[in-house]
């Protein structure tokens, strides 16, 4: 395929993000139950989610369902340790940022298995940058950074990957 | 053996690792409790408000702009970058190209002006019109594919930008676009020709330049009220071919790989 459409329904992006919430809600919430106890904690990482979402729907809301479910899961993620956080903070215990709630299952292909080994932040640059396709400004939008602050994540972002597989012995 | 971490090798490996993290949002579905309902409507009715507040602003912005581009002969803008048709007017500037589409009218007789001629090999597998006055045809064989699309151009005026990779970032919510300063992007180059007795203009994407690393770094988007509302990502290397018929009152957007091709499909049309 030389190209590709992308296409947004004239209805606006009302419409969507009301069939977004009632496709997505209460899987988001089944989602982040799996990692937060607390179901008052997971519907505050769910309610944060959406709201995230709502930022940044005019951008998002051309993305096929399955980039969309992916960009969904991560911003649960990143909601869902956020609170994490917090709660670690509260009780005075260490919180390691590196830590990943959601690995993607392997593929079978090295260099995406070792991509969905990366820390949160990471994956979502890469994911925003390549999977989704945007341009390092428009990911820079999504993310709430400059642009020259994209593109450094961005560049750590391959670097840990870099790191990653060469210590699962690829030549890189 | 050595592995290179490029561009295509990161968007395949990225799109790989997509439909993983697409596997992990579950199936079932737990139920919200009231006070989750509560907040996630009061979420919703925010959205609308915020939308409409949004739209004003667009609106405002979209007025702007058209007083912008109306005044481009003023602008230190190469008169060769400028045409005005009855339906159309253009203005190039050294990061993006902008069509001003006025809306017809009346609305035409119904009128399915098909490519008559279709490269060899080249088979329609996808007609569709689309809610938003769009109407996109997909021809698809061996050696790559070929997009056309017609967009009305009845009771609606709309805005067409072909952007690159200098095209930085998208509207803001206040529906500002970049404009930059008079010269032509360096990204692609255009070329006036004719198609039937419309002007068009045929642009090619360059392979090689220092914004473009390997697909999806140009785009033609369409604007309604300062809003995009379709998109179309074109990759290096490509022929797009633009011509507005005043008789059908439609835009022609006309994408592939062979700019010879292209053109004689175009003028199999009429």
């Amino acid at each position: 395929m030389i190209l590709y459409t992308q296409m947004i329904e004239t209805e606006g992006e009302k419409r969507l993000f009301e069939e977004a919430y009632t496709a997505y809600c209460g899987r988001m919430l089944a989602l982040a139950r799996q990692r937060l106890s607390s179901a008052a904690d997971a519907e505050d990482a769910v309610h944060q989610a959406f709201l995230s979402l709502a930022e940044r729907f005019s951008r998002l809301a051309c993305l096929p369902r399955t980039q969309l479910e992916a960009y969904l899961v991560v911003v649960v993620e990143r909601k869902c340790i956020d609170i994490l956080r917090q709660r670690a903070r509260q009780s005075d215990m260490p919180f390691c940022e590196e830590f990943s709630l959601f690995a993607p299952p392997p593929s079978g292909n090295t260099v995406a298995d070792a991509m969905g080994k990366l820390n949160p932040r990471y994956r979502e640059a890469l994911l925003l940058r390549y999977g989704c396709g945007y341009s390092t400004a428009e990911t820079a939008q999504l993310l709430h950074l400059s642009r020259g602050a994209a593109q450094k994540l961005l560049q750590r972002a391959k670097g840990a990957l870099r790191e990653r597989l060469e210590k699962e012995g690829e030549r890189v | 053996m050595t592995m290179i971490l490029n561009d295509e090798l990161l968007r395949a490996a990225a799109h790989q690792m997509t439909v993983q993290t697409a596997l992990l949002l579950p199936r079932e579905e737990l139920p919200l409790s009231s006070s989750l309902q509560e907040k996630m409507h009061g979420l919703l009715w925010r959205t609308k408000r915020q939308q409409k507040r949004r739209v004003m602003w667009q609106r405002a912005a979209a007025a702007l702009l058209a007083l912008v581009i109306a005044m481009g002969a003023v602008l230190a803008v190469s008169p060769q970058a400028q045409a005005i048709a009855k339906r159309w007017l253009m203005k190039i500037t050294d990061v993006v190209t902008t069509y001003r589409l006025y809306p017809a009218t009346e609305e035409t007789a119904s009128w399915d002006g098909l490519p008559q001629w279709v490269g060899e090999g080249y088979e329609l597998t996808f007609d569709m019109q689309g809610d938003n006055g769009v109407r996109t045809l997909r021809y698809t064989s061996p050696q790559g594919d070929i997009l056309l699309q017609r967009l009305t151009l009845y009771g609606t005026e709309n805005t067409v930008e072909i952007r690159s990779r200098a095209t930085d970032g998208f509207s803001n919510l206040q529906g500002q676009r970049p404009q930059g300063e008079a010269g032509v992007p360096k990204e692609y180059t255009m070329t006036q020709i004719g198609i039937g007795p419309y002007e068009a203009q045929q642009y090619a994407f360059h392979t090689g330049t220092e914004y473009v690393d390997s697909s999806g770094d140009f785009g033609i988007r369409f604007y309604h009220d300062g809003e995009w509302f379709h998109h179309v990502a074109v990759l290096r290397g490509s022929t797009a071919l633009i011509w507005t018929d005043e008789e059908a009152r439609e835009l022609f957007l006309l994408i592939g790989k062979n700019a010879h091709d292209l053109q004689r499909m175009a003028e199999s049309i009429y």
